[in-house]
């Protein structure tokens, strides 16, 4: 598992994993994206690495659901010009 | 130009500006505000004190730039403010802490026990992912929702924040290496993954 000779190196893993939540958030452009992704294909630990920050991302969208506002706070905020001088 | 419409605009024209543009968002702020404080009560007196702000602020509000983030930073400074003040804490962002939090984190990223962490993440409750989000600083709270959850660009986080993004980004790092940690202590509190799951 350790020292492949013809494996990524150190250096491309902490790149890659530098921007790890950079591209998880679509925040990269396409050319380091592609790098991003081709590394994650030769990188067993990156990959293992972005699996379980996605699935974190899943699981804090997961717990956070839609609401919607009560008519009465809804009543509440619109008729603030009425009651703010 | 515009800012000569809003200008010579009455308080009366203003009011209604304010209610066509402004609260077509009650409904995500509202959302917002319950992920940031878990209680509705204290979700929507926070919705309620933003759009008082936002009203009393809305001449200074520019038209044509992006409501919704500027609604989103009162909210959030509401928010952090009010957390400051009802636990009486110093106003550390927590920018500079957790310093053994990440040194774990890193132990963990070591072990190279990954399809142990996943199925154990997989196995997580939606209570244990809420509370594990209610233990981090409000900044780091706010960060890490306004990402995953609202979808912000970094960009527009910096501007909500009033940060630079390399401070929305490195807060966005060390709040979900806390994240990590949590979940993996409520995991091994519970012995989640640990079974003879390594398929």
């Amino acid at each position: 598992m350790s020292d492949l000779d013809d494996g990524p190196t150190m250096d491309e893993c902490v790149l890659a994993m530098g921007q790890v939540h950079s591209f998880l958030h679509g925040e990269l452009d396409e050319e380091t994206c592609n790098h991003i992704r081709q590394h994650l294909m030769t990188c067993e630990r990156c990959l293992d690495v972005y699996d379980v920050e996605s699935l974190i991302t899943v699981l804090i969208r997961r717990c956070s659901g839609e609401a919607t506002a009560s008519i009465s706070l809804r009543e509440r905020v619109s008729y603030l010009h009425v009651t703010v001088e | 130009m515009t800012t000569q419409i809003v200008e010579a605009e009455s308080p009366q024209q203003r009011a209604e500006r304010f209610e066509r543009d402004a609260l077509a968002f009650v409904d995500p702020l509202y959302g917002a505000a319950l992920r940031l404080t878990r209680n509705p009560a204290d979700a929507e007196d926070l919705v309620q004190e933003t759009y008082t702000k936002a009203f009393a602020a809305f001449h200074q509000f520019k038209p044509g730039t992006n409501l919704k983030a500027w609604l989103y930073r009162i909210l959030t400074n509401t928010f952090i403010n009010s957390y400051r003040k009802a636990q009486r804490q110093p106003s550390v962002s927590g920018d500079d802490v957790e310093d053994w939090q990440l040194a774990r984190a890193a132990e963990h990223e070591s072990t190279g026990l990954k399809s142990a962490e996943m199925s154990a993440l997989e196995a997580m409750p939606d209570t244990a992912v809420s509370d594990a989000l209610e233990s981090l600083s409000p900044e780091f709270r706010a960060v890490v929702l306004l990402s995953d959850v609202e979808g912000f660009a970094y960009k527009e986080i910096a501007e909500i924040m009033g940060t630079p993004i390399g401070t929305v980004m490195s807060r966005l790092n060390r709040a979900r290496a806390a994240l990590r940690v949590k979940l993996a202590d409520y995991a091994a509190e519970r012995g989640l993954g640990t079974g003879k799951d390594g398929s």
